[in-house]
């Protein structure tokens, strides 16, 4: 499934003009990717929750240059589902 | 980072924006993740714009063991969902440490130089307690005794702790490692408490294993230098210690004489207590046979036990990281494919041939003749033990399984 498929079924659904639902769904997509810029995650019922988790600082080593490097740390946006929709999939 | 809104608070935001009544947000945004749970059990990859792949993962069935209990629960094979944010979101996301750039540390030896010195701090430190008698000098040998004697003291902790667990040894004399700065008599008298022990023996020995945190340092260096040992003495044949049987008498003065010379060249103070304690054990070799082992191990790292239910001898070898019965074959046995001889050996200890924990004792066995021209009792011991590999691999429907039971023919066949 892709976004254009994501979005017709969203119309269908919703009874929508494509061209609305399309710019309905960016918002949305601008709010959801605006809070976890804050670090805020979101917690959906019966799908799973999205949470910012930080990663941090280690140290790899890079074989074909034969060096080690210290990455930096980061924060990374993890999924995870909720247990009905586990089963759901299963 | 803890934070968290809840979807009514996602609604209220996406209604207040869009312009939408809040009943009419709640529902689209409701359609748009059951949209996406339709489209992942449809065709099991959703790929969206403005949040990234979801996608089902097969995962293949596995068993797994309650460490608590020991019972084993087997997981079907299934799928699971597994989520990757697009890259603009992950970008978006990370904004704040966006600036960090990698930094280079340099070259290999570099860094481990760094790493080695580190630990050379460390000993020491500890070491000036414990050699105020001691000369210290910058030879490897004499750098060596400081840390044996830091090992004999540091260990004395461990040992009381062991005797609380086990009443058995409450009793019995602290001295079973010994700064070598003791008299020709307590070393003897020593001796004569270690025969008593000598049943006890293995069951503290393992738990001297146990080490508090301090150790994780100092046993690796200890072993860097046993290395650099072993190799030093190969011309002198001390390394042809693996090699003696046990069940003749002469043989082992042999061995004993190999003992007195390494201990000779290695710890001269331990020169004349080692005189007196192998007279004692000319007298009564059968006995005292595996006391001297014991001493050797001490110091070596690497216990050699008769066993006296089986006519095979064996060594004991200390799992360290990057070990493979592969290896250790190799090391011991300079063939790598008798492994199987080892892990015949220590069934209970592995469980499968694959996975080989860190800080287990594997009983050695050794061979009775040339690696290269098997003698009949090894190729036997060595097809049980591919057939034993087989089994094993055989458990988990292996295709390798097969080929094991090919290396366990072939062995018999050279027995016939």
């Amino acid at each position: 499934m892709n976004t254009a498929e994501l979005l017709q079924s969203l119309s269908e659904k919703s009874e929508l003009s494509k061209t609305r639902t399309k710019e309905l769904y960016e918002i949305f997509t601008e709010v959801v990717q605006s809070k976890f810029s804050e670090e805020i995650g979101i917690a959906i019922p019966n799908f799973g929750s999205f949470k910012i988790k930080e990663k941090k600082s280690r140290r790899s080593f890079n074989p074909a240059t034969k060096e080690y490097v210290q990455l930096p740390k980061k924060l990374l946006l993890s999924f995870t589902p909720s247990a009905q929709m586990k089963e759901d999939l299963r | 980072m803890a934070d968290k809104i809840t979807f009514q608070e996602l609604v209220d935001e996406f209604s207040e924006k869009s312009g939408e009544t809040k009943a009419f947000s709640n529902i689209f945004i409701k359609d748009i993740f059951t949209s996406v749970q339709e489209g992942l059990r449809k065709d099991e990859n959703v790929n969206i714009k403005g949040l990234g792949i979801f996608k089902l993962q097969e995962v293949n069935e596995r068993e797994i063991i309650n460490p608590k209990t020991g019972e084993a629960t087997l997981i079907e094979a299934h799928k699971k969902i597994v989520y990757r944010p697009e890259k603009a979101l992950r970008e978006r996301v990370n904004e704040k440490y966006a600036h960090l750039e990698p930094e280079v540390l340099g070259k290999k030896e570099e860094v481990k130089e760094v790493k080695k010195e580190e630990t050379i701090k460390n000993v020491p430190a500890s070491a000036e307690k414990a050699s105020s008698e001691q000369s210290v000098s910058d030879s490897d040998v004499e750098s060596k005794k400081s840390i044996k004697i830091i090992y004999g003291e540091e260990d004395l902790p461990t040992y009381d702790a062991a005797k609380k667990v086990n009443p058995l040894l409450a009793d019995k004399p602290l001295d079973e490692e010994e700064p070598p700065s003791l008299s020709d008599e307590d070393k003897s008298k020593n001796n004569s408490d270690n025969s008593k022990l000598n049943k006890k023996s293995p069951t503290f020995i393992i738990e001297k294993k146990k080490k508090p945190s301090p150790w994780r340092w100092i046993f690796p260096l200890l072993l860097i230098l046993l290395i650099i040992g072993v190799i030093y003495f190969v011309p002198s044949g001390s390394l042809k210690l693996a090699n003696f049987t046990s069940t003749k008498s002469s043989q082992n003065f042999s061995l004993i004489e190999k003992i007195k010379a390494k201990l000779a060249e290695n710890l001269p103070e331990k020169k004349i207590t080692a005189l007196p304690m192998d007279t004692k054990l000319e007298k009564t070799p059968p006995v005292k046979e595996e006391k001297t082992v014991e001493v050797i191990s001490s110091m070596d790292k690497i216990k050699i036990i008769t066993q006296a239910s089986e006519d095979e001898n064996a060594l004991i070898h200390i799992v360290q990281e990057g070990n493979t019965l592969w290896g250790l074959s190799d090391q011991y046995y300079q063939r790598y494919s008798l492994w199987p001889n080892i892990y015949r050996k220590n069934l209970e200890a592995i469980s499968t041939p694959d996975f080989l924990p860190v800080g287990i004792e594997l009983c050695i066995p050794e061979l009775s003749g040339d690696p290269y021209k098997l003698t009949k009792a090894d190729s036997a011991r060595i097809a049980q033990g591919y057939y034993l590999v087989y089994t094993a691999y055989k458990k988990y429907d292996d295709k390798k399984a097969n080929d094991y039971l090919k290396m366990a023919k072939r062995f018999r066949t050279v027995l016939e």
